[in-house]
C-alpha cells in the first residue's frame, strides 16, 4: 500500500509547500477519473510487476476547482513518481531540475550508495502510454551526460507507473 | 556522494525556488523568481565539478533560470564563463546553445535611447 501522505518522509529535503502542493494535486488527478482511496495501482519497475494500493486524504470537491486541469497531472504524476521511487528503490529526492528549456530531467535523485540519477517524470490522464515511456526513457539517457539515468511514466486513467533505469535499482516489494 | 550542509541546503533551496518559479503566470514575477533560481544555482556550481551530474545540471540551470529571467547578458555571461571551465565534452555542445541564443536574444533586444544631457555642477 502507497499512502500519499508518505512523500515527505521518502524525501525529506522537499519543502513543505511543495509537499501539499504534490499530494492534492496526485489526489485531485485520481478523484478526477474517479477512483477512490484504496484503488488498485499497477506498479512496474525495470518490467518486474508490482500490484500496489493507493491511498489518501479525500479533497474537498472545490479543491479541484483551485488547481488547472494539466498542473494536476504533472504534479500529481511527480508525487506518484517520486512514492514509486522511494518505496520501490530506496531512492531519494536531491534536487529538483528547471526543466522549460534544454534540459531533459526533472530530478536528480539518489541510491542508497549516494549513486545520482537523473530521473525524468511524466504524467497522463488517458493518452497513449508505451509510447510515452520510450520517448521519456531516451529523454532520461540524454539528460544523464553519461551517468545514470531514469525515466517514470505515470497514468491516472487507470492508475499505473512504469520506471525504467539503466540498471538494477534492487527493487522491493513494500 | 556526500554532500556538504551547504550544498544540501542549496539544493533544498534551488527545488523549492524552481517550484515556486514553475507555478508563476508568465510576466514580471515569474521572471524575478528565475533570477533567484540562477543565482542559487550559480553558487551551486561554484561548489560543485562540472564533470559531475550536480555540476553540470547546476551550469546549465543557472543559464536556463537566466533566459527564464529574460536577463540575456547575464546568461551569456554565465554561458562563456562555463565554457571557458574544463568541462566535459558531453556538456560543452549544450553550454555553446545556451551561448548562442543567450546572444540571439540579446541582440534582439531593444536598446534603451540614451541621449547625453548637458547639465552644469553648482556649489551651493
Amino acid at each position: 500500500m502507497i499512502n500519499l501522505d508518505e512523500l515527505r518522509a521518502l524525501h525529506p529535503d522537499l519543502v513543505e509547500e511543495q509537499v501539499g502542493g504534490y499530494q492534492m494535486c496526485a489526489a485531485i488527478a485520481l478523484e478526477r477519473q474517479r477512483h477512490a482511496p484504496g484503488v488498485g495501482f499497477a506498479v512496474s519497475v525495470n518490467d518486474e510487476l508490482i500490484a500496489e494500493t493507493l491511498v489518501w486524504r479525500k479533497r474537498a470537491p472545490h479543491d479541484a476547482t483551485m488547481v488547472d486541469m494539466n498542473r494536476a497531472t504533472e504534479d500529481g504524476a511527480e508525487c506518484l513518481a517520486l512514492l514509486v521511487i522511494g518505496r520501490h528503490c530506496s531512492w531519494r529526492a536531491v534536487r529538483r531540475l528547471h526543466s522549460r528549456r534544454r534540459e531533459h530531467a526533472d530530478w536528480i535523485v539518489e541510491d542508497q550508495s549516494g549513486r545520482e540519477i537523473a530521473l525524468e517524470v511524466s504524467g497522463t490522464d488517458a493518452g497513449p502510454f508505451g509510447q510515452r515511456v520510450r520517448q521519456k526513457t531516451a529523454q532520461a539517457k540524454a539528460a544523464a551526460l553519461g551517468g545514470a539515468a531514469a525515466s517514470c511514466v505515470v497514468r491516472f486513467l487507470e492508475p499505473k507507473a512504469t520506471l525504467w533505469s539503466d540498471d538494477e535499482p534492487n527493487p522491493r516489494t513494500a | 556522494m556526500s554532500r556538504t550542509p551547504e550544498l544540501r541546503e542549496l539544493n533544498r533551496r534551488v527545488t523549492a525556488a524552481i517550484f515556486r518559479a514553475e507555478h508563476l503566470p508568465p510576466g514580471l514575477e515569474a521572471e524575478f523568481a528565475f533570477s533567484d533560481v540562477s543565482r542559487i544555482e550559480e553558487e551551486i556550481a561554484r561548489l560543485t565539478a562540472a564533470d559531475s551530474l550536480e555540476g553540470s545540471a547546476a551550469r546549465q540551470g543557472a543559464i536556463t533560470s537566466a533566459l527564464s529571467a529574460g536577463d540575456w547578458l547575464r546568461a551569456l555571461s554565465l554561458a562563456e564563463a562555463y565554457l571557458a571551465e574544463p568541462a566535459p565534452s558531453v556538456l560543452a555542445p549544450d553550454l555553446v546553445l545556451l551561448r548562442d541564443e543567450a546572444s540571439s536574444e540579446l541582440s534582439k533586444a531593444e536598446i534603451p535611447n540614451v541621449v547625453q544631457m548637458p547639465f552644469e555642477l553648482l556649489v551651493a
